[in-house]
């Protein structure tokens, strides 16, 4: 047998042709765990996928590198994608990555954070959406499975607060693959009912896996565009799934939310009572002010004594009126009255007056006033004054009074 | 709560308008009422105005927690039909 030996390149290229000629090796997924990770300067990443039994050469060139939604790390659990060739330099075979994707449980928190990041930065979390519940909906809408303890949960502590509380139960699925389209659907037929005013969903607790229904991009935008308020209740306390962040308002479980959602009945009936009695208490101290007031008023001296006030005015207004018009007399009028007044006292004085009441002067022919019978003789002339007129007499005999004084 | 003959037509119509709002304006007016008798510089008038208010809007309240009868329903859809049915609480 004739020795006719290869070189070593010949013979890795010739290997290197059947790898690259076989048709699974052109485009396969590989999954495994990451090791001696390194992301070059270059933007080229190089690594090791191995598992217990072998490992596996890798290098991700730049543009593809660049295109991966999250960073890969030593450790984690991954899928590749890619095609094995041979590198000729080192006569090793190696796998080209495109394509790589988390795997296992680490992929689901990745995506989750991706999801949430997402949807954060499209303002579905805002919280100026966040709609206020209702103080008492006339009918609250349950979101859940028909069997195990969300729904005991969500009826019994519901019924507990409010006994006439009506409730509608829209049965879905919450777990598994079919899960977000079921409580969708769900969510849109109880949006739908008549007096909806606010709608409960979720599930009782779980893995991560368990609840990842409740991590579901369209749940979250219907969630968002439901036109009353939603409260998740992922039975949860730790964690927060996406709808939680998009909900509401987020409850820690089923039976929080129905706390949340269902009004106690004796706190309604509490709050009523204390404001009917604090307004009945600020009515009477309103009535009590205004009948102090009047009571102030009332006794004041005006309002005592008002006849008395009326009377003083009175005397003062005829006084008043009494100078007014005395003031208005003319001056003129007043000294005639004045003059008059003092005729009157000279005419008292005057003799003449006498005579109205019936005296008589008597005088001689020289006109003397006789004051005694001897100052005439008999047969002598004499004249008598009388108030109307004057009567000449005769003396016909004169007499004296006895005893009388002699002047 | 008896109310006498204290202003009964005035109550009446006060009654009648409370009637028509829901339990939760009734309670928010029913507060607003209370705090607008806590501040305001009332008249006799407006303050007795304020209480028949009050009065009816706690009766309407309390009547409405009182008529709420409990009901717990079950929504279904089979083949595009969707029905409600009453279900028996547990």
């Amino acid at each position: 047998m004739d020795r006719n030996p290869l070189s070593v390149h010949e013979l890795t290229l010739y290997i290197k042709r059947l790898v690259e000629r076989d048709e699974l090796l052109s485009g396969v997924w590989v999954k495994g765990e990451l090791s001696n990770f390194k992301a070059h300067t270059s933007g080229h990443m190089y690594f090791t996928l191995k598992d217990e039994q072998s490992q596996l050469k890798c290098v991700m060139f730049r543009s593809n590198a660049a295109k991966l939604a999250f960073r890969p790390e030593s450790g984690m659990q991954v899928l590749l994608f890619g095609s094995v060739s041979v590198y000729e330099r080192d006569g090793a075979y190696q796998m080209y990555a495109v394509d790589m994707e988390p795997a296992g449980k680490g992929a689901l928190a990745l995506q989750y954070e991706q999801l949430k990041n997402r949807l954060e930065a499209e303002g579905l979390f805002d919280q100026r959406l966040k709609r206020p519940l209702p103080l008492m909906p006339r009918r609250v809408g349950l979101i859940t499975a028909m069997t195990g303890a969300a729904i005991r949960d969500l009826i019994s502590v519901s019924t507990r607060r409010f006994p006439g509380i009506r409730l509608l139960v829209a049965p879905a699925l919450v777990q598994g693959a079919e899960a977000p389209a079921s409580l969708i659907r769900a969510l849109k037929l109880v949006a739908a009912q008549p007096a909806i005013d606010v709608i409960i969903i979720g599930r009782g607790g779980g893995s991560l896996e368990d609840l990842w229904a409740f991590n579901n991009e369209e749940l979250a935008r219907a969630i968002r565009a439901c036109p009353v308020p939603v409260v998740s209740a992922v039975g949860h306390e730790t964690d927060f799934t996406i709808a939680d962040f998009v909900a509401d308002l987020r409850a820690p479980t089923p039976s929080a939310a129905a706390e949340l959602v269902v009004p106690s009945r004796s706190e309604l009936v509490s709050r009523i009572t204390q404001f009917q009695s604090r307004m009945i208490t600020l009515t009477h101290r309103v009535i009590e002010q205004k009948r102090l007031r009047l009571k102030a008023l009332a006794q004041r001296p005006v309002l005592l004594r008002p006849q008395g006030r009326l009377l003083q005015d009175r005397q003062r207004l005829d006084e008043l009126v009494r100078r007014l018009q005395y003031s208005r007399t003319p001056l003129l009028k007043r000294n005639r009255q004045r003059l008059e007044g003092l005729a009157g006292r000279l005419d008292a004085l005057s003799p003449l007056a006498v005579l109205s009441r019936g005296y008589a002067i008597t005088r001689d022919a020289e006109g003397r006033v006789i004051r005694e019978a001897a100052a005439v003789t008999v047969g002598e002339q004499v004249k008598v004054m009388l108030h109307q007129g004057e009567l000449t007499c005769v003396v016909e005999a004169t007499s004296q009074p006895e005893g009388g004084e002699q002047k | 709560m008896k109310q006498g003959t204290f202003f009964d037509d005035e109550q009446n119509e006060a009654d009648a308008k409370a009637n028509k709002v829901s339990f939760e304006e009734a309670l928010q007016r029913l507060e607003q009422v209370v705090r607008q008798l806590e501040n305001g510089e009332l008249s006799l008038e407006q303050a007795l105005a304020l209480f028949q208010e009050g009065v009816a809007l706690a009766r309407t309240a309390t009547r409405q927690l009182d008529d709420a009868e409990g009901r717990i329903e079950k929504l279904l859809e089979e083949n595009g039909q969707v029905t409600v049915t009453e279900v028996e609480p547990k």
